[in-house]
């Protein structure tokens, strides 16, 4: 039963993985196509889509906001873990755990936090263009933050089953 | 209380905690205790939302992944060995060149060493430059090209303090090449013994260039098109996207479609991990702001210091400092908001300044205990950080000249500008 559910986890991440992937490389490709357009209709066809600007540049957001919930299954944020290089494995790991869950609570106050803002903007009900209030621009918010804090909880977690593991077979 | 809880997020730091949601951590503390509803943290983050120059840092980085994936390294080591391999210790010059175009081109992310490492230093030793002085020049040239457009790190010290961008891409290029200059007659004297004597081949230049020739007007693409006044940054970066695109895939067809999903995702990665530590910086500074934190350092400076050459002094070392502990998007994130209304009290020029900022942090780059280069070279090269340290030394002495030139004559930064 609980290897089940190990497995419905696992299959539900790896499927959510490849779609992150995929949302990913699609709006990327969209924002290279669409800036491209919006260049040579402006000086080709004295023209241009008002609300692209908007929409490009909320593309960015999406694709910096999700790619940083990419980078945290990929451990590759931006850090300085002088500490983690000059210690054993296993201390290591601790201290990983440590950060880890540090990571993932403060990860749970900005999803906290962007919540808030996204009710707010909700109430307030403001157009963004055509019929697109801000609000659906914005959801990249709190979605992007619960991916951070589910991963780096999964990290802690990880941590230490893996020490539990070595500590077991240090006793046998 | 507040000096614990410092203590603490220092800690966290340097125990790996990622940057960002440390800096997150401190800006929502800060305004927790402040009384203030903690969505402001994310209003502030969602100001980067409101800046047209971002998309620009995306598609930069992307076009530089672009480069960093194909063939454009060999090619332009090619073409640098038939333009400069005939002088004495041209190969050391050789790779200083293309090491600072190709760090130029690919924005300061360490990929420079990952990409050229490889191939240069089997040259250089087979060339007889003994292996501390090919080490050294290797590590300390990665992050060489951070002064010439379109660097990664130039755009955003212009995104941070509202400077315009292409008034610093013409900022960095003198106080570029100076730098490039002055390591280049350093490794002519080193490396004089090494001539190969083959007299200069047109043969060989001519097959170089028209191998190199697409990659080579590059820069007129994008230079020609931000100062012939016909785009702005964001078009010249996807105008460079699609340049990129156009000369690897269809004319070098070194890139296919298969290709393209690990190349983004590479850029994302990277380009969100830099864009959510500018959003978290963005609202930890504004609480600074709030609780006019820079006011309070401008007054204790001009009460100790008077004049303007003490302060770059200290702003040097200071600097320094902060490039060896923090990588240049943190540091520049996290220290310019800060430094800008001191700099600018002392009349210090905020292009100048920027290109005082990006000299330092190169140099810490390669400084120990935590350059980032030392790392990625020591991961590339099999060699201890320490011996890595010790071979830049030499190196790091004519930067730190280079630096004090660049903060002393201003002259060299601000002539191409005005």
């Amino acid at each position: 039963m609980s290897f089940l559910f190990a497995e419905g986890i696992r299959r539900t991440g790896r499927l959510f993985k490849h779609l992150e992937k995929w949302t990913l490389v699609g709006l990327v490709v969209f924002l290279a196509v669409f800036s491209l357009m919006q260049i040579v209709l402006r000086n080709f066809f004295s023209t241009s889509f008002v609300w692209g600007d908007t929409l490009l540049r909320h593309a960015v957001l999406w694709a910096s906001l999700l790619g940083a919930a990419r980078a945290t299954v990929e451990g590759k944020h931006i850090r300085i873990d002088l500490l983690p290089r000059i210690m054993p494995g296993r201390t290591a790991r601790y201290v990983s755990f440590v950060t880890n869950l540090f990571a993932l609570s403060i990860s749970i106050l900005l999803l906290y936090a962007s919540w808030n803002f996204v009710s707010d903007e909700r109430l307030a009900g403001s157009i963004a263009f055509r019929e697109v209030p801000y609000w659906w621009l914005e959801v990249v918010f709190p979605f992007s933050f619960a991916m951070m804090a589910l991963r780096f909880g999964f990290k802690a977690v990880e941590d230490l089953v893996r020490n539990a593991k070595e500590l077991e077979r240090g006793l046998r | 209380m507040t000096i614990f809880l410092s203590l603490a997020l220092v800690l966290l730091a340097l125990a790996g905690a990622p940057l960002f949601l440390v800096i997150a951590a401190a800006a929502l503390v800060s305004f927790y205790v402040l009384g203030v509803d903690l969505s402001i943290v994310i209003i502030e983050m969602y100001r980067l939302a409101a800046n047209p120059m971002l998309s620009a840092l995306l598609l930069f980085a992307f076009a530089g992944y672009l480069l960093a994936e194909s063939g454009a390294s060999k090619r332009l080591v090619r073409l640098s060995t038939a333009v400069f391999g005939n002088m004495p210790g041209g190969l050391a010059v050789v790779s200083l060149f293309v090491c600072a175009g190709f760090t130029a081109l690919t924005g300061a992310s360490g990929i420079t060493i990952v990409a050229l490492g490889g191939i240069l230093l089997p040259a250089l030793l087979a060339d007889d430059y003994s292996e501390r002085f090919s080490l050294g020049l290797l590590t300390s040239s990665g992050s060489l090209g951070v002064l010439f457009p379109p660097s990664l790190p130039l755009i955003i010290y212009g995104l941070v303090t509202e400077t315009s961008i292409p008034d610093l891409f013409l900022a960095g290029i003198l106080p570029g090449l100076f730098v490039l200059f002055l390591l280049s007659a350093y490794s002519m004297y080193r490396g004089g013994h090494s001539r190969r004597n083959d007299g200069l081949s047109f043969r060989e230049l001519a097959g170089a260039v028209r191998e190199a020739f697409w990659e080579m007007l590059l820069p007129v693409v994008v230079l020609g098109g931000i100062f012939g006044g016909f785009l702005v940054l964001s078009e010249a970066a996807a105008i460079t996207v699609f340049y990129v695109l156009v000369v690897e895939m269809v004319i070098h067809r070194e890139i296919g479609f298969k290709d393209m999903p690990g190349i983004i995702m590479k850029t994302v990665v990277m380009v969100g991990g830099i864009i959510v530590i500018l959003g978290a910086s963005l609202a930890f500074n504004s609480f600074l702001i709030d609780q006019q934190v820079p006011n309070r350092i401008l007054d204790v400076m001009q009460t100790h210091v008077q004049s303007k050459i003490l302060f770059l002094i200290i702003l040097n070392v200071f600097l320094l400092i902060v490039g060896c502990m923090l990588d240049v998007f943190s540091a520049l994130v996290i220290v310019v908001p800060l430094i800008v209304p001191l700099a600018s009290s002392y009349g210090v020029n905020l292009l100048h300044l920027g290109i005082i900022f990006l000299t330092n942090l190169q140099i810490g780059y390669s400084t120990p205990p935590i350059g980032m280069n030392l790392f990625i070279a020591s991961l590339r090269f099999e060699r201890s950080i320490l011996d890595l340290s010790l071979a830049a030394l030499p190196f790091l002495a004519i930067l730190l000249l280079s630096l004090a030139v660049i903060t002393f004559f201003p002259p060299l930064t601000l002539f191409l500008v005005r």
